[in-house]
């Protein structure tokens, strides 16, 4: 079938739309498969540092005028439609390109399904897959009308269990043919009297981290934690605390984790000397990934942890520094 | 100016065991043991609007609350009567429209075309039992004019039916004036909860009628219910996941490290 | 000569270390009060006296040591373990107070299930203890809403209850001996012994003394097997609370004992009822123990109730999800915080007592008083949770929104005038102004009425354990201004 990711060339976030994109092709698509990439953008696209899973065999590019002006991406993707008449399209997980596969499908008739973990083609029924109630269940779609336009589910670009990407990293070296599509649009922007845009400062914090390690009163002293301190900043990511860390002065109370503190969600937590007390937990929980060491077996922080070590803290915090230090 | 809100509410899923998902015929899940609130992306969009309510002087300011389901849902239109929502609207309907947004945008659209019309219709982003992030902008499509998706700011503006909107595009902070008509998609609001009514005043509003809409009056069959939907759901079902604690075994501390760091730390960082 | 700050911290170090005595100036002010004053704490705002330091203590000697030395330099000390309190027990109502924290001395020293005891340090988390008794198909039988914060230490020291107390008691039903320390450095040891008829049961003067007489370090509690397949759960509707509580008193005076025993009034049960029972009481019980027992006291409820043709009885699904959402655990103190910043609407409780004669009398004046006297209420109910033989507990709930004031005004123009209007109600009617958070600090201006003539016994108690008086200064007994 013929399919088409498209792609918002106006954001600085090109890059983590194409990484998503490309895993999901990669997990959804077989290796055959060819999927042409548009990208709709108001601003010049420096393609030598955006990479492409080998399934893109073309790139069709379309200058808009506007950055955020959806009516105007949407009669863009129309026309480009006309002309290629895609049986699947592909959007990326963003709220304002997973809108995108909503209105087009509604224009053209087709169907659209927003936040889809997997596709597949079945009995001549094009199926997804997709996560509602709150995460809490999978539900599958036939969807009944061609074009199949979906947004995907977020999260892909941060797909660690497939190896398949760096396999085939070769692949990636080479740039499909890129051709310049000129679109004159008519889209009213009579109705925006003004506007302004701001970039949102995205200088890392404790909440907004990636990484955060956080410690508990199982360190030892205040003196400890100038070695935990460093732990984090070697995997570029922050240092916070649980309560009695910070109602014992170790740390400030700014870095308190927890329900009088900061609830945090970063991609890896690594909870070192934390006994796992429900205060606690509750700021580090929804973590996609807990690393726990602790020296009590029994602690409850081991029963909401993916991976854990039972040893000295302090050892095993050492032994990691010496092995990030080494990386370098 | 004239402001339609439409809100939803559902049932507050945490309160669910594990037990507790099952699926039952016809794709059900029974969630009528657990309370229900407001949907959280519609709270914000109501707070929103109350806020723009109270820097408004102006008596055109009106605001209508609209939802759509059974008589459950007259108990919260009340509640918004008690914060001072002039009109509340409930478009009377029993069917299963969980996964059905085309169906409920089109019953928006219709009250706004044939009954009653509205220069701005505010609409949370997504729902959290559908989860299905459609109806808005279907009903932007629906009515033919414009839409503002991840909106997290609504401000009054000088000129004559205007509204200063904030929305984000990614990394992107948007600010723009625009001019009624259009839809907004309310997005990640920093501030969700709405706030409370006085028991005084929900007294006084406790008799005051709420505004019920059968599809008949909308001028919706009742067979279109599937008939309109793009998308048919297949089946539904339940994977408890849970964490499963793996321990990471060696002789010595350092050597409990290395594994550490080879096979699940390296990859998780740069 | 008055010591100084500089002088009590260093005296202190030299006692239990440099490491335990912390100075740091946010922890002192988070120090300086409990959540009573939630509102100034969200706003970081600190009305009360910063204490000179709080003091981790690690041992009974070490609680010696520190008392001895507040009590001969006439320092003002506050003892603390889980730091849940809710009626300003932890305030530290003078200049230079001393926190001295129990919550580093948590070592559960033994479980004995052939005497059915567990003994455990003051810092001990109710929790930790909890969970692992069940590991081992033991209960405490204890479960307060704060279980997931409190520790043993302050859950004797506040007279604290649980939800399971009409079967289990409250803590002074369950502590068997306790050790606590008192301000001239005396240590003191009650055994564990069944029972005995030695002279006035001594126990009493420890539970409930809110840190105004001693500091406890180490409680020994009874232990109950842990039958939970047992569990009944019975949920009913109905439109009166009068109702409701003849009903209560009707399953109490025959001689049953379910566990849990609980009327909720519409108002306050809204939020967790109104989806089956809009605008309706809701009455719920549950029965446990070896089966034949539960089996027989359901039986004996459903009979009962099946008398009051306005009970509806509903599904127990409704009840069990309910109680599965219960407790007051961290994620919602949390949510809280967040959702009192963002609403200005705030909520606290009051909790009373009183006999089955004068109960529902109480319940009806206090409601209606506060609709009437108090501006900007958003919320006014109640529920019983804990009954007796002779009576039971109302746990009045309000929420207000804030309008036009600052954060240290609220407890002046709301909080006071509301708890002030329980109080008073409630001990004119005979009834007592606390069922089980502990006097604290802003119920004392009537702690002479609660006890009149017997108010002498509590001074002289106060007066001969505390003569200096630096425990807990202005707890149970008001400050001499």
């Amino acid at each position: 079938m013929k399919t088409v990711m498209i792609l918002n060339g106006s954001v600085n976030a090109i890059l983590k739309q194409a990484e998503e994109l490309n895993n999901y092709s990669i997990k959804n698509f077989s290796k055959n498969s060819l999927i042409e990439a548009w990208i709709l953008t108001d601003q010049d696209v420096n393609f030598n540092t955006i990479s492409f899973s080998p399934h893109i065999n073309c790139i069709k590019l379309v200058k808009v005028r506007t950055k955020h002006v959806a009516e105007e991406y949407i009669k863009a993707i129309i026309m480009l439609y006309e002309k290629c008449k895609p049986e699947i399209m592909i959007f990326g997980s963003e709220a304002f390109v997973s809108g995108l596969a909503v209105r087009v499908a509604c224009r053209l008739k087709g169907s659209s399904c927003v936040g889809v973990k997997r596709n597949q083609y079945l009995e001549k029924h094009f199926i997804v897959e997709k996560m509602v109630y709150s995460n809490n269940l999978t539900a599958k779609f036939i969807m009944k009308n061609m074009p199949y336009c979906i947004s995907i589910a977020k999260g892909f670009n941060h797909m660690t269990e497939q190896s398949s990407i760096t396999d085939d990293s070769e692949a990636y070296q080479k740039l499909p043919n890129v051709e310049t599509v000129t679109f004159k649009t008519e889209v009213d922007t009579e109705w925006i009297r003004s506007f302004t845009f701001e970039l949102i400062n995205t200088e890392e914090g404790l909440n907004t981290s990636k990484v955060v390690v956080a410690i508990g009163k199982g360190i030892g002293s205040k003196e400890k934690v100038v070695l935990y301190e460093k732990l984090a900043a070697l995997m570029e990511g922050k240092l916070g605390a649980s309560r009695p860390v910070v109602m014992n002065a170790w740390m400030p109370m700014e870095r308190l984790i927890g329900a009088s503190g900061l609830i945090i969600a970063p991609e890896l937590c690594v909870a070192i000397g934390v006994s796992g007390a429900a205060a606690f937990t509750v700021g580090i929980e929804k973590s996609k990934f807990i690393i726990a060491i602790n020296k009590d077996q029994e602690a409850p922080i081991f029963k909401i942890a993916n991976v854990a070590i039972c040893a000295d803290c302090e050892e095993v915090a050492q032994a990691l520094i010496n092995k990030l230090n080494g990386r370098i | 100016m004239n402001i339609l809100v439409c809100f939803k509410n559902v049932p507050d899923l945490d309160a669910l065991s594990v037990n507790d998902w099952l699926i039952e015929d016809h794709f059900q899940v029974d969630t009528s043991y657990v309370r229900t609130m407001l949907n959280p992306y519609d709270e914000s969009a109501l707070e929103l609007t109350l806020k723009l309510g109270d820097a408004e002087k102006n008596d055109d300011f009106k605001l209508t609350a609209l939802t759509v389901g059974t008589s459950h849902l007259d108990k919260v239109l009340k509640t918004l009567y008690a914060l001072k929502y002039d009109l509340g609207v409930r478009l009377d309907c029993k069917s299963d429209i969980r996964f059905n947004p085309c169906f409920v945008s089109r019953m928006i659209c219709n009250y706004v075309k044939n009954i009653k019309n509205h220069q701005v219709i505010i609409l949370g982003s997504q729902s959290n039992v559908g989860d299905n992030a459609k109806t808005p902008l279907l009903v932007a499509e629906g009515l033919g004019i414009p839409c503002i998706t991840s909106v997290i700011g609504i401000k009054l503006a000088e000129q004559k039916d205007c509204l200063s909107i904030t929305s984000k595009i990614d990394d992107l902070i948007i600010e723009q004036i625009v001019k009624a008509p259009f839809v907004l998609a309310v997005g990640d609001v920093p501030t969700s909860y709405i706030r409370v009514p006085t028991l005084k005043d929900r007294i006084q509003y406790k008799e005051k009628e709420i505004k019920v809409f059968t599809l008949e009056d909308l001028e919706i069959k009742e067979n279109d219910v599937e008939e309109e939907n793009d998308t048919q759901l297949i089946e539904l079902s339940y994977e408890k996941n849970g964490r499963n604690c793996v321990f990471i075994q060696g002789h010595h501390s350092s050597e409990k490290a290395n594994v550490l760091y080879k096979e699940y730390l390296m990859e998780r960082i740069k | 000569m008055k010591i100084t700050r500089e002088q009590i911290v260093e005296n202190l170090m030299n006692i239990v270390g440099e490491d335990s005595v912390i100075t740091d100036e946010q922890v002192l002010k988070t120090s300086s009060h409990d959540r009573f004053r939630k509102y100034e704490d969200i706003n970081g705002v600190y009305t009360q006296p910063i204490p000179a330091a709080v003091v981790k203590v690690k041992s009974t000697d070490e609680v010696a040591q520190v008392l001895k030395f507040m009590n001969e330099n006439q320092l003002n000390v506050v003892p603390r373990t889980g730091a849940s309190a809710t009626e300003g027990g932890l305030e530290t109502a003078l200049e230079n107070s001393v926190v001295v924290d129990g919550s580093d001395m948590n070592k559960i020293i033994k479980i004995d299930v052939y005497n059915m005891l567990v003994t455990a340090q003051c810092g001990v988390s109710l929790e930790v203890l909890e969970d692992k008794l069940r590991e081992q198909g033991y209960t405490t039988g204890h479960s307060p809403q704060s279980k997931p914060l409190a520790q043993m230490g302050g859950l004797v020291a506040t007279r604290s209850i649980g939800q399971f107390s009409t079967l289990y008691g409250g803590i002074e039903d369950m502590l068997v001996g306790v050790e606590a320390v008192f301000p001239n450095g005396n240590i003191t040891r009650i055994k564990n012994v069944p029972r005995r008829a030695a002279g006035p049961d001594i126990r009493h003067v420890i539970i409930g003394s809110e840190g105004a007489l001693c500091f406890i370090t180490e409680v020994t509690v009874k232990i109950f097997k842990y039958m939970p397949e047992n569990n009944l759960l019975y949920g009913y509707t109905l439109d009166n609370m009068k109702t409701g509580f003849e009903i209560l008193r009707e399953v109490m005076i025959n001689g049953y004992k379910p566990s849990v025993a609980r009327l909720y009034d519409p108002e306050d049960g809204d939020y967790h009822f109104s989806h089956f029972a809009e605008g309706k009481c809701v009455l719920i019980f549950m029965a446990e123990g070896p089966k034949a027992i539960a089996d027989a006291t359901g039986k004996a409820i459903e009979e009962i109730v099946a008398k009051y043709k306005e009970c509806k009885k509903v599904d127990e699904k409704f009840i069990q999800v309910w109680f599965d959402n219960l407790n007051w655990d961290p994620a919602k103190v949390a949510e809280e915080r967040v959702e009192i910043v963002e609403t200005h609407n705030l909520g606290f409780t009051t909790e009373v007592s009183g006999n089955w004669d004068i109960i529902n009398e109480i319940y009806e004046v206090c409601i209606e008083r506060i609709r009437n006297e108090i501006p900007d209420i958003t919320l006014i109910g109640g529920h019983s949770s804990h009954s007796y033989l002779n009576g039971t507990n109302m746990y009045f709930v309000y929420y207000y929104n804030l309008v036009n004031i600052k954060p240290e005004e609220e407890i002046d123009k709301y909080h006071n005038p509301i708890q002030d209007i329980i109080v008073e109600e409630t001990i004119r009617a005979g009834g007592s102004m606390c069922h089980h958070h502990g006097v604290g600090k802003h119920r004392t201006h009537f702690i002479q009425e609660e006890y009149q003539s017997s108010y002498y016994i509590l001074e002289t108690l106060k007066k001969s354990f505390d003569p200096n008086g630096i425990m807990n200064a202005g707890t149970i007994i008001p400050l001499n201004k």
